[in-house]
């Protein structure tokens, strides 16, 4: 078995597709040329399906794409085995008998080499978009296997092939898979129903616990797979003896990983776990009816499953929503909500599967017990434990959070309260109401109705001149956003950003612009086919800094993915010899001489590198520093690729962002600094323990504020927030209520479980991503509203203070020592608001 | 005792591979797409070393000088660091000296002639006729800094990675050992700790809370 050839030098693989996307990493493999072309003749055999295993181009469940994976004999003269993807969506197209072909072998329970039953199929065709592939099975380096956890669904498989390229991710929803949700053969009980716990021998016979663990045991009889003791989630597949060697070495240690991963999916007897660290026996009982959750699928489905169904046939479903129901009531009412969730009794089920760190914090009668967890935790025993669990308390909330909204939007009525009631979940409003007894500010938001060009063209007279007021213009793309399908951002961000001018006519702003165009060209020109200023050492180094992240910026995009084909080197007339020449001293990057080893180029990126070196020659003080590709690449793309246009729309961003850059970090300091008065105003709480975890600095908001939170949103919605942020309809400084707002709403875990500076960061590192930016937007704004009630209700009372103390004074003359403390006690109180601070309440720019 | 955590930070220019071979190392994957680190981030990894199962936590920072001010916060107790650079650039490899002095001088070791560098130079999958940095004169430098420790690596190819971080981790746990030597009995700050279990009591040198409005915080000229 598995005796095929791997000896030829050119990897003999076949690799259909690998698109890429701005998500996940997803690395583009140009399909090699020197491919032994695959002939008509060969057959290709279906000997296994799965369906309903999942790929995940972006973060976004909407965009997953459902598919089969399928091993596949080509039957020549020396077989070979392919592990294939292939999605729902290039089967539907051949029909329904090739679909049928892959349920056939799914469904089918025994398998045999010899079957002469054979499938069939043909493999599709390379299709760039469609994330296809099928690789024979000697060209996979090694496999990392991720069994379904508490805190994500679905268990997944990389896959890394030896030329070092990673294919799509797959993921397994076995709720949805045919071969799971088969009314399984009955067996014999060994125990009555009602008995429980089970004993353990129950799960060895019930199968494979998750789809992956299936294709892994199928895969066995293909190919040597090692379980790597170094990494317990990587699986080498046919390794070297050197691989042998360094991943078989065993280690006796208490894994928390090695341990969830053990319960969860190697239950069976030929478990690559040694026995002496087999799991515990898993308690649940034999479900009665066949479900579709009881037996495979997560663990967190398996552990519901079982108080229900154990005494009556009530579908584990039901009870999983009643759970999540209750965690959001949890996570709306209370602060530790985390804590409650994990003491709540529907949970107790899944306290068996948490890893041991975890697990030893609850007592015999489920409850947690914090206290001798952080006297126990010392030197970073518990660190990877914490943040676990506060990850993990989190994917639990939102999911709750999510299946209420769904509810709440099946009800119209209930729909439009549910940003309010969200709101109310942050700790600010407690304070608010128990301080001042104001009422909580509603977010103005709508996002669903974004402006489009009929909308904007009304806004606009025939000469240009605009007919609504400008504030008024603003607002609706703060509220609304601008329609991303089209070109119409093209058109309104040059005047969100103030390239253009709102209130002039069409004539007025040609003339402004093609000065603007002039000026730009000039610039330019100062050092493109200069090659004195080209290759002086000071913009050499210029060159390289930006070249570098000019490379490694949004290769995601369309413009900048497709590497430059090499300009042909043929003929020398004097005229190209002039072209290469200037050639040579105006692209950025092809030339250098010590640029090192970095990824391909192409002419968006030459250009947008272009862009960001002519900025030098604008802001002379500033030189280039890390993070301006990040905010000049999407303007690029949304300018459409149009050099001048991103330009100046740069210079614009840049106004606002040019302190983020300063060479002593003076600006970013002084925000972060704001954004830490802006949390001790708010959340006192909150405050406190970022002092007690040395947090104040707020490093762990560094990325947010320095690119304007690029890098926490998928790139379309980076989009939809800087047009937002650039209106400044509520504060020049909005970016900084998005981080109270994204702090906000993790308030609870952080103050929970994230009780040291780096834990912290790496909490907020790994939230980027996971964001829903319109409850996001909608927090902050309201996180705003309320800043400025608190601001204007302080000065009000100081108002009042002073008048009372002004009135009184004559008589209070001579009793000053007493009264005055009394004056300095209430003001104690109230909060003292910095400069900085109120400087948060202007807007519009100098 | 508890599990000892090792803090290494790796420093070098930008577009070195730094996150890279963190990466390779730790999830042993690779991908062209690593996008310009801003801020900071860390990985951890259990590793093996002389029978004793270590934590290591690795700091991946921006390449920039620009930000080198705030990364006095992340380079404080560290075990060890890590420099990069790209044996196919000459200047990443020059500015490997100023990489050195600015860690001792931030992350301000109790004995810094002794505190352990290891250095790697990454990206030797490249064709060999773009290299710029000859092994030998690595190495000479290597030697003249107190022999440290070497490796030429492709966080692409999964060269040398793990051996490079195992040594790392070796030299990490000496550090640390010999840290915790000269510091018994801790000094620990219990005023303005509670639960008197953190991570930072094992440092002498209780890392100050960052000043954010403070001018004193130095600022670096460009290299040019």
């Amino acid at each position: 078995m598995g005796e095929t050839d791997c000896s030829s030098s050119s990897l003999d693989y076949n690799l259909l597709t690998a698109s890429s996307d701005s998500m996940v990493e997803i690395k583009r493999t140009d399909l090699p040329s020197d491919l032994p072309p695959y002939h008509d003749e060969d057959r290709y055999r279906l000997v296994y399906s799965k369906s309903k295993v999942y790929v995940n181009p972006t973060a976004y469940a909407r965009d997953n794409i459902p598919g089969f994976v399928a091993l596949v004999k080509r039957e020549a003269a020396n077989a070979t085995y392919l592990l294939a993807w292939i999605p729902e969506s290039l089967l539907n197209e051949r029909g329904s008998s090739e679909w049928d072909k892959f349920v056939k072998i799914e469904e089918k329970v025994a398998w045999d080499e010899e079957d002469e039953d054979v499938v069939l199929i043909d493999l599709p065709t390379q299709r760039p978009e469609s994330y296809a592939f099928s690789v024979p099975l000697t060209s996979i380096y090694s496999l990392i296997v991720n069994p379904p956890t508490l805190s994500s669904w679905y268990g997944s498989i990389g896959i890394n092939l030896i030329n070092g390229d990673t294919l799509p991710t797959l993921h397994f929803h076995d709720d949805e898979s045919h071969s799971f949700t088969l009314p399984t053969p009955p067996r014999p009980l060994v125990n009555n129903v009602s008995s429980y716990p089970p004993p353990p021998t129950h799960v060895a016979k019930s199968g494979n616990s998750w789809g992956g663990e299936d294709l892994l045991s199928r895969l066995r009889s293909y190919a040597h797979l090692l379980r790597s003791t170094l990494q317990p989630t990587l699986f080498l597949v046919d390794p070297s003896r050197a691989d042998i060697e360094a991943h078989t070495t065993q280690i006796f240690a208490d894994d928390a990983v090695d341990d969830i991963l053990a319960q969860s999916s190697y239950p069976n007897s030929d478990s690559p776990v040694p026995a002496h660290r087999r799991p515990r026996p898993i308690t649940f009982s034999p479900p009665l009816t066949p479900n579709p959750y009881s037996q495979h699928s997560s663990v967190l489905h398996r552990s519901l499953a079982s108080p229900t169904s154990s005494s009556s046939a009530q579908p584990s479903s039901q009870a999983r929503i009643a759970l999540l129901q209750s965690f959001s009531n949890i996570t709306r009412a209370t602060r530790h909500a985390a804590q409650n969730i994990l003491s709540h009794p529907l949970a107790k089920p899944i306290l068996p599967h948490l890893p041991d760190p975890v697990r030893s914090l609850v007592n015999a009668n489920g409850e947690w017990e914090w206290g001798s967890w952080v006297e126990k935790g010392g030197v970073g025993e518990f660190e990877s434990a914490r943040v676990y669990l506060a990850r993990w308390a989190r994917i639990v909330a939102e999911e709750g959070e999510r299946s209420r909204r769904r509810e709440a939007q099946a009800l119209p009525s209930a729909s439009s309260s549910s940003l309010a009631e969200e709101a109310s979940s942050l700790g600010i409003f407690e304070l608010l109401q128990s301080t001042s007894n104001l009422p909580t500010p509603k977010s103005s938001r709508d996002p669903t109705h974004p402006i489009d060009e009929k909308m904007w063209s009304k806004w606009f007279a025939e000469d240009g001149r605009p007919k609504v007021r400008v504030e008024e213009m603003k607002r609706e793309v703060f509220r609304r956003g601008v329609k991303a399908e089209g070109k119409l951002r093209q058109t309104v961000w040059p005047f969100v950003l103030g390239v253009f001018e709102w209130d002039a006519t069409h004539s007025e702003r040609e003339k402004l612009w093609a000065e603007k165009r002039k000026l730009y060209h000039e610039l330019k020109d100062q050092w493109c086919g200069v090659p004195e200023v080209f290759d002086r050492p000071d913009i050499l180094e210029e060159r390289h800094r930006i070249d570098v992240d000019c490379r490694r910026t949004d290769r995601t995009q369309p413009l900048f993915t497709t590497p430059t084909t090499t300009p042909s080197l043929s003929k020398t007339s004097a005229m190209e010899d002039e072209k290469k020449a200037f050639q040579r001293y105006s692209t950025i990057s092809p030339n250098m001489s010590d640029i090192g080893a970095q990824s391909p180029t192409n002419e968006h990126i030459d250009r947008l590198a272009g862009i960001l070196l002519t900025y030098n020659f604008y802001e002379k003080e500033l030189g280039y520093v890390q993070g301006m590709s990040d905010l000049c690449a999407p303007l690029y793309v949304v300018m459409d690729a149009d050099e001048e246009l991103t330009f100046w729309c740069f210079v614009e961003f840049m106004h606002r962002m040019k302190q983020n850059f300063l060479r002593d970090q003076s600006g970013m300091k002084k925000q972060l600094l704001t954004l830490q008065q802006l949390i001790a105003v708010m959340d006192p709480e909150l405050y406190r323990h970022l002092e007690k975890t040395d947090g104040l600095n707020l490093f762990f908001c560094f990325r947010w504020v320095l690119i304007a939170f690029k890098r926490e949103f998928p790139f379309d919605e980076v989009l939809r927030l800087w047009e937002v942020l650039w209106t400044d309809y509520y504060s020049n400084h909005f970016v900084l209520f998005i981080a109270l707002a994204v702090l906000e709403s993790h308030r609870d875990m952080i103050l929970r479980y994230l009780v040291e500076f780096d834990e912290i960061l790496k909490y907020c590192n790994e939230l980027s991503m996971t964001i829903e930016l319109d409850t996001t937007l909608a927090q902050a704004e309201v996180l705003f509203l309320s800043f400025a009630q608190l601001v204007a209700d302080i000065d009000r009372r100081k108002a009042e203070e002073q008048l009372l103390t002004s009135s009184t004074s004559g008589l209070r003359h001579r009793t000053s020592t007493t009264s005055n403390g009394k004056t300095r006690d209430s003001n104690i109180s109230m909060p003292t608001l910095s400069e900085n601070l109120r400087e948060l309440l202007n807007t519009g720019r100098p | 005792m508890g599990r000892v955590l090792l803090k290494v930070i790796i420093l070098g220019d930008s577009g070195v591979g730094k996150t890279s071979l963190m990466n390779q190392y730790v999830n042993k994957r690779f991908s062209n797409q690593y996008k310009a680190t801003i801020g900071a981030d860390f990985l951890t990894k259990e590793v093996m070393v002389d029978d004793r199962l270590v934590t290591m936590q690795l700091w991946d920072t921006a390449g920039q000088e620009r930000f080198q001010s705030l990364g006095v916060a992340f380079y404080r107790g560290a075990d060890c660091c890590v420099l990069v650079y790209d044996v196919n650039s000459a200047k990443s490899f020059e500015t490997l000296d100023s990489w050195r002095d600015e860690f001792l001088i931030q992350a301000s070791p109790h004995d810094p002639e002794n505190f352990p560098f290891v250095v790697l130079g990454n990206k030797i999958d490249v064709e060999e006729n773009k290299r710029q940095v000859t092994q030998k004169r690595a190495m000479t430098w290597c030697q003249s800094k107190g022999n440290i420790p070497y490796f030429e690596t492709s966080a692409k190819e999964a060269i040398n990675v793990e051996q490079a971080f195992q040594t790392v981790a070796k030299n990490a746990l000496q550090q640390e050992a010999e840290e915790q030597l000269l510091e018994s009995p801790p000094i620990v700050n219990l005023s303005q700790r509670t639960n008197g279990t953190s991570l930072s009591d094992r440092y002498v040198d209780y890392p100050d809370p960052i000043q954010l409005d403070s001018e004193s915080s130095q600022s670096y000229g460009c290299n040019c």
